[in-house]
């Protein structure tokens, strides 16, 4: 009987482990799964966020933005230091070669955060359409998706109008390529520019109306290039009037003006909130700014802060060809600008760095021996500015050359450095809270410039480069020191080097396929870059829908 | 930083003593006895019968004619008899000098059990492939966790130590990899227990730019001494018991229980010296400064002479302690035991200790029927890392690459006895144990109880419930310091801690019946697990003091910033619910078949496909029973297998079927300068299609035996066919995305196809000497087979200008593991590097890259032999591989000739005078080596001491000797290596920097059993 009891209390507990199933399902309690928080009324603003810190990973390390545009040039060059650094994969070295691959990692990344840019600001879109309607956020949104785009049809070739409510659906976004490009971003700038809210309503760390009037101007511009790209000549003819309005509408807005104390001020803390700024991407140490531009030129034993033991890379330099550029013009304030003497000894408080081109012999700060953070001292307790050596690598004195290539010249110490961005002195590591500039004043004058220049008017063109130059502290042109493109090319890159610009320019000024040391390639394809391998395969589901670019 | 122990040296002392004590001991007069064995049934005498004395290795074979002569220690002792093919008997002498004895011949050969998954088979039941190790078979020596018991003894198991680090994580891979995951790896079952074996701690060191340490193994909480056997469930027929959890192998491990007999007290201690088994051949001092010289750098020539390697290294002392105690009476028997490990590792400031107990118990009730079983093991362990990463950086902090590279005419020390102090980058190697301490502390317990309850003859119910459940802390601190590039130079401390725990609850139900010439066994079962991992970690900065540790009080730190020390956190958990069953035939004991099915449904997959089914079906035929074999007489086993089962594999993130949303402030923007509005991003969208990846399996086998089963093996082959391969795209067919990746089922295959062969021989030589000798072969095939993509690439490298250099790819038509790099072709005249212009486009570009060879042997192979002699016997234990490469991450960053050039030592396998001092270090083929070695991975010499004039059961002393000998073409420490450089989760192979050196080991060990 008692066996019997038992049997059946055993078959109760299996049964019931039978029906005590588990329904399976898990709570996610580390993240928040949706609703509520797209629900919530600040939505709109934090899907904003994310949409404008995907600039983040295009702009603000020396390896993406900076490499496509910069090292592609006759700007930058990066060897293969002493043979033991920053080869990094081949990534820099194809780059100014030209002869990169559709697996090329800094095209993957740049790629990759442009396209997520555009979709974040799609997702924002439709997050604020579906929450409070806000106008004016909805056409900012619609703005940064604009000039996302902007990138990508420069670098690539294509354009994608992405409808917000496809966004998360299998509904293909319509990609755009050459002048229909143009012409949809062109459209959706005008569409918006209305309701965008002013510089004075968010400041210009967000896409404003002048931003949108800067980026109409920027891409009219560069209309016959976009247009066709691989053209023989460009025909600029029927947009420079439209740059020239656009332009002077900024211009002679009353908002802007040039800093005209200290070019280097741009590139610094002292450009947040500054008059020439039209739209700039914010950094902040919270949300991962980083001073990547300022250390990849400095050197591995040059110290920028006395707090935190910030430093160079000995990455890259500028190439011989690009300071020959300088030749004559090196009185130029935006070439040099001096704030540490060559020797001697600064208070605390004075201590900066040197800005802008940097060659020869340099001097700085040394830290002391054996203490946690100090500083070599002179008796009076003040900073002793001593010569640099490059301790960390060769030992040899810090004494920059202008001889720099590939793989000859491709010492530690060799090229001169470009520091135009500063340092964060008071940030801890690389972080970094200085903002980057999008577009500025200063570039618009030079766009002005050059649409009257191409139409032939180089009186007014001369008048607009001497503003720049006048604001610059540096001595204004005469009529004959500006009458062709070359000498318009060369004050454009006087102004707007190592700021991701110059592979733009280059293609617009006929110059992309002129050879300058390590690189000799005169292929055309190589005005647009492929686009990246994984992207072509992902998209075979669906033949046709996007074509690799001509010669890769 | 790291504290003493001081019981470490007084345990030591007491193992040694015990040691030599027991060395003294002498031998016993002894008495002869002689007799014949026969056949119970035919009366036929029988030669080779095995004849031992009980509790010694005494022993003895028969002769050809049946008779045996064996010297005992006294008329009182009990012989064991044992006979392939008979089953075994215990004989008491009983006073008598003429001892015969019969043995009744078995039915069929393989009676000892296995262990299958929900239950046991007798071996000739088995129709799978299913590999078994007792624990008298394991390696021998220093071991911390069960993958190095196994390790080179059972073909088709790989295991790859991961480094030299005490505790330091294996990887194991069984058949092949079926996966382009990283992180996956076979099912442990502990004693019907299915474990987490996911990492329990965070990673050490990373936050201070010195690269992160390894984790801790997960399993190092089991202590081998307390494991009773091994069985590793090989096949898709036997692993699809376990479902969705099967396709990289089970493997079941058995704990001890207490013995029939009387109470047993077992004692077993240990002191094992190691020391570095394999240095770098690096430039001497004298070479580094001759050629220095040479090229006109003489200032590089600091003057000393020094050996930073051998600074950082030592000679390591480890303890361990082991006791237990068991008993087993007529209706109870239980198991306690208690162990202590003490390891120093090779490399300075390394350690690991660890504390364990265990207890089983078991009571049955209602005679015998209902069986109740209880366990409980429970386990500290603290690892103390040096401060050596898994990817050095560039930054030098690894102490390891730092030794190596620094400037070898350095002092240690300053005259005053303080550190010298460097100011390249490489800052002094023996400043990093002194300003870094990580540590890790790991609590771990496993639990469970079962029931066994035979309802009626022949139907038996069983429930089990287990928890297991860890917590591991880990500790990481830089003290203040001055070095550049060590973060925070006012000191830190990050305090991170995990939490694993597993619920398990399980019922099966087991229904056996034999009628006439059938017989039936069914299995049904349900099973329901619910697993769930956290982790939290805040940090602070700058310490106000240097006297106490930041660990002990943060509240020392004084600065706290969201960006410097954000806090962070997860929590994830998943369910599993199964049903199953199984059903076993047998006719006649020649014709077996075995069928089973799993259906498991698990959270961690869409609604659309929460349930999956795994069957399998095998069968097996006893050839060497049919009557047309019956005359071949050299054949005592002949058994055909053939199996084909179904098995998926769920080791993939949580919640990859949902909608994930991140808010963070670090996602966000500062609309207004300095207020930072959080983001929130999409990081996935809901895909309710994720299932399980599918592996098919099919495997034929043979199990062979020759001359009354002395020589006896297997040999099976196998396909498995994985697909429904999943991983993270970062973009679909449309390149705008709301989300960075995607998970997605892809239709591709990989498959793994290959040959096993086990064999073992087994030889008495009259009565004082035996042998046997065991290997084990596998040729393995890996091929990925219509990737959705053109290439993945894995396999990243480290260190000064390879950012971002990745070596190996997963492409359609190579095998998981393939190196895809540069084919160095030599240097030209001006010493520059020459590779191959494969499209001949006359640049050297990615375009270039060659399939240079796989990572993954094609053959891994294990030799065993065991020698007796009287009372001494001699294991010896040899493994290897062939016709893998290795990528010397370390060759192409650290030891070439640029570097020397710039004041940096250099291995000499760099050093070539023809190359340019500017040439570029490339990776390529130039830094591929062949991975292949054999190895005698250890030989033990034991000595087992007669006992009977004593007072004790048993006492046994043993020397082993670990990593004793390498062959190898490999220049660098160790060709047995795997660092994990996986890229967005996509596993690599085969890549060594600087990892912990491997140990070179003398154990020696006392045993004594009352």
């Amino acid at each position: 009987m008692k066996l019997l009891h038992l049997k059946i209390t055993l078959v109760v507990v299996l049964c019931s482990l039978l029906y005590s199933c588990a329904d399976l399902t898990t709570s996610v309690k580390d993240t928040a799964l949706g609703s509520e928080e797209i629900n919530n009324p600040e939505a709109g603003l934090r899907t904003l966020a994310p949409a404008y810190l995907s600039m983040n990973s295009i702009l603000n390390r020396h390896e993406w933005m900076n490499n496509l545009q910069g090292v592609s040039s006759i700007e930058q060059i990066v060897p293969f230091r002493g043979g033991t650094d920053w080869f990094d994969g081949g990534r820099f070295f194809e780059m100014h070669q030209h002869n990169w691959t559709p697996q090329h990692i800094t095209l993957i990344n740049v790629w990759g955060n442009t396209t997520q840019g555009i979709g974040r600001a799609s997702l924002s879109q439709k997050t604020i359409s579906d929450g409070t309607g806000d106008a004016s956020l909805i056409a900012e949104a619609r703005g940064l998706k604009a000039f996302y785009n902007y990138w990508l049809l420069d670098l690539w070739n294509i354009a994608f109008d992405s409808k917000p409510e496809d966004v998360g659906t299998t509904n293909l976004s319509t990609p755009y390529r050459g002048g229909e490009a143009v012409d949809y971003i062109l459209s959706e700038l005008e569409a918006i520019e209305s309701s965008l809210p002013t510089i004075q309503e968010v400041g210009e760390i967000r896409f404003n109306r002048s931003a949108a009037i800067g980026l109409k101007a920027r891409l009219l511009l560069n209309k016959a290039v976009y247009s066709d790209r691989y053209a023989e000549n460009f025909d600029f003819s029927n947009d420079m009037q439209s740059v020239i309005d656009n332009t002077t509408q900024l211009i002679n807005s009353g908002t802007f003006s040039l800093e005209n104390e200290n070019y280097f001020f741009l590139f610094g803390k002292e450009n947040e909130g500054h008059p020439e700024m039209i739209f700039s991407f914010n950094q902040e140490v919270e949300t991962g700014g980083q001073h990547r531009l300022a250390y990849f030129h400095a050197s591995r034993d040059r110290f920028a802060s006395l707090i935190f033991r910030k430093t160079g890379s000995d990455g890259g330099a500028i190439t011989q060809d690009f300071y020959d550029m300088w030749e004559g013009w090196r009185d130029d304030p935006r070439f040099f600008h001096r704030f540490l003497p060559d020797g001697g000894s600064i208070a605390d408080e004075d201590f900066r760095w040197n800005r802008g081109i940097q060659i020869g012999q340099q001097y700085g700060i040394i830290p002391k021996q054996g203490t946690s953070i100090d500083w070599q001292r002179d008796e009076d307790g003040k900073l002793l500015i001593l010569p640099l050596v490059d301790d960390s690598r060769s030992g040899k004195p810090m004494n920059y050359t202008r001889e720099i290539g590939l793989t000859e010249d491709n010492d530690h110490i060799t090229g001169a450095r470009s520091l135009k961005w500063d340092m964060d002195r008071n940030a801890p590591g690389s972080a970094s809270s200085v903002n980057i500039p999008l577009i500025r004043l200063g570039e618009i004058y030079l766009m002005r410039a050059e649409a009257y220049a191409r139409l032939g008017n180089w009186a007014n063109a001369l008048n607009d480069v001497n503003t720049v130059r006048t604001a610059r502290k540096a001595r204004a042109l005469n009529a004959n020191e500006l009458n062709n493109m070359d000498q318009l090319f060369r004050e454009i890159m006087f102004e707007m080097y190592h700021e991701h610009w110059s592979r733009t320019y280059m293609i617009r000024f006929g110059k992309w396929e002129d050879s300058w040391r390590d690189k000799n390639s005169t292929d055309k394809n190589k005005r647009v870059f492929p686009i990246p391998q994984f992207v072509i395969d992902a998209a075979q589901s669906e033949p046709g829908y996007i074509e690799q670019n001509p010669g890769y | 930083m790291i504290q003493k122990r001081s019981y470490k040296k007084i345990t030591q002392n007491i193992g040694l003593l015990i040691l030599v004590f027991c060395f003294f001991i002498g031998t016993i007069q002894a008495q002869t006895i002689s007799g014949t064995v026969t056949d119970e049934e035919t009366g036929a005498s029988l030669p080779g019968v095995n004849i031992v004395v009980q509790g010694t290795n005494i022993g003895t074979a028969t002769d050809m004619d049946g008779n045996y002569e064996l010297d005992v220690p006294s008329l009182n002792e009990t012989l064991l008899v044992s006979f392939i093919g008979y089953l075994s008997k215990e004989v008491q002498i009983a006073g008598r000098v003429n001892v015969n004895i019969t043995l009744t011949p078995q039915t069929l050969v393989g009676d000892e059990l296995v262990v299958v998954g929900y239950g046991t088979q007798r071996r000739s039941e088995i129709t799978t492939s299913v590999a078994s190790l007792s624990a008298e078979n394991f390696n021998a020596g220093l071991a911390n966790s069960p993958e190095q018991l196994m390790q080179g003894r059972i073909s088709g198991v790989n295991v790859t130590a991961q480094g030299g680090q005490p505790g330091s994580p294996t990887n194991i891979t069984i058949r092949g990899l079926g996966t382009l995951r990283s992180g996956s790896g076979p099912l442990y079952v502990i004693d019907g227990i299915a474990i987490n074996n996911n990492s329990n701690t965070a990673t050490a060191g990373e936050s201070f730019g010195v690269g992160s340490a390894s984790p801790t193994n997960p399993l190092s909480f089991l202590n081998p001494n307390d494991i009773e056997s091994i069985d590793v469930l090989k096949d898709a027929s036997a692993t699809a018991i376990y479902g969705s959890r099967g396709s990289d192998g089970v493997i079941l491990i058995t704990t001890k229980r207490g013995q029939q007999g009387q109470s047993q007290l077992n004692y077993n201690s240990s002191v094992t010296i190691s020391n570095i088994a394999n240095e770098i051949d690096m430039l001497s001092p004298d070479e580094f400064a001759d050629f220095q010289a040479s090229v006109g750098q003489s200032g590089l020539d600091f003057g000393q002479r020094t050996n930073w390697f051998d600074e950082i290294t030592r000679t390591a002392t480890s303890n361990n302690h082991s006791l237990s105690y068991s008993n087993r009476t007529g209706e109870s028997d239980f198991i306690a035991s208690f162990n202590y490990s003490g390891q120093d590792g090779i490399m300075i400031a390394s350690e690991l200790e660890s504390f364990g107990g265990r207890l089983r118990a078991n009571q049955r009730f209602f005679e015998n029927r209902l069986d109740i079983g209880f366990n409980i093991l429970a386990n500290r362990t603290r690892t103390d890392f040096a401060p050596i990463a898994n990817s050095p950086s560039t930054n030098g902090g690894d102490m390891i690459t730092n030794a190596l590279t620094q400037n070898p005419t350095n002092p240690v020390r300053l005259p005053d006895g303080s550190l010298f102090p460097i100011t390249q980058e490489g800052f002094n190697p023996l400043r990093g144990p002194e300003i870094l301490t990580n540590f890790t502390e790991v609590t771990r317990i496993l639990s469970g109880i079962n029931a066994d309850f035979e309802i009626t003859e022949g139907l038996v119910l069983s429930g089990n419930f287990g928890i297991d459940n860890s917590i591991g802390n880990t500790i990481s601190q830089v003290s203040r310091h001055n070095i550049n590039r060590i973060a925070k130079p006012l000191g830190g401390l990050v305090d991170a801690k995990r939490e694993n725990s597993t619920l398990q609850s399980e019922a099966t139900i087991n229904y056996m019946v034999d009628f006439s010439n059938h017989s039936l066994n069914f299995l049904a079962g349900y099973s329901w697990q619910k697993f769930t991992q956290e982790g939290r970690s805040w940090s602070i900065d700058s310490f106000s003091t240097e006297e106490i540790e930041g660990y002990h009080n943060p509240s020392i730190g004084t600065e706290l910033s969201i960006s410097e020390n954000r806090p962070s956190g997860f929590y994830q958990e998943n369910q599993l619910q199964s049903f199953f069953g199984r059903t076993n035939y047998n006719f006649v004991d020649k014709y077996y078949l075995t069928a089973t099915l799993r259906a498991d449904g698990s959270s961690r997959f869409g609604s659309g496909n929460r349930y999956g089914f795994f069957p399998s079906f095998s069968g097996a035929w006893q050839l060497n029973e049919e009557s047309f074999m019956q005359n071949l007489d050299a054949l005592s086993n002949l058994r055909l297998r053939i199996g084909w089962g179904r098995t998926g594999n769920q080791e993939i993130p949580n919640g990859i079927t949902e909608q994930l949303i991140n808010v963070s402030s670090g996602s966000g923007y500062a609309f207004n300068p300095g207020q930072i509005t959080p983001g929130i991003t999409f990081v996935r969208i809901q895909n309710k299609d994720i299932k399980w990846e599918v592996s098919d399996q099919t495997n034929v086998g043979f199990d062979f035996g020759f001359f009354g089963q002395s020589l006896t093996g297997s040999i099976d082959l196998f396909r498995k066919v994985s697909t429904d391969i999943l991983f993270a795209q970062t973009t679909g067919t449309d390149p705008i995305n709301a989300t960075s990746s995607f998970w997605s089922n892809f239709d591709m295959e990989i498959i793994n196809q290959g040959i096993e062969l086990d064999l073992k021989y087994l030889h008495q030589f009259g009565s004082n000497f035996f042998m046997e000798i065991g290997g084990n072969l596998s040729l393995l095939d890996n091929e990925v087979k219509d990737l959705p993509v053109s290439i993945l690439r894995t396999g990243i490298l480290t260190g000064r200008g390879l950012s971002g250099e990745t070596v190996q790819a997963i492409m359609s038509g190579l095998p998981i593991g393939a190196f895809f790099l540069l084919d160095y072709q030599g240097l030209d005249q001006d010493g520059l590097n020459q590779f191959r212009d494969v499209d001949g486009d006359g640049a050297i570009t990615n375009a270039d890259r060659v399939y240079a060879g796989s990572a993954l042997p094609d053959v891994t192979y294990g030799l065993s032999t065991n020698l007796g002699y009287k009372n001494w016997n001699l294991g010896l234990n040899f493994n290897g591989v062939s016709g893998n490469k290795i990528y010397w991450n370390d060759h192409n960053g650290l030891f070439n000739m640029p570097q020397l050039f710039a004041g940096n030592n250099i291995a000499r396998v760099g050093f070539d005078p023809n190359e340019a001092p500017n040439n570029s270090a490339t990776a390529s083929t130039r830094f591929l080596y062949d991975g292949s070695y054999f190895r005698l991975n250890n030989a033990t010499l034991r000595y087992t001491v007669n006992t009977n004039n004593l007072p004790i059961r048993g006492l046994d002393l043993s020397i082993t000797g670990q990593n004793l000998f390498t062959i190898t073409d490999y220049p660098g420490f160790d060709p047995e290596v795997s660092m994990p450089r996986a890229v967005d989760g996509i596993q690599s192979f085969g890549i060594d920097s600087s990892r912990y050196p491997t140990a070179r080991s003398l154990m020696f060990a006392i045993n004594v059993s009352l």
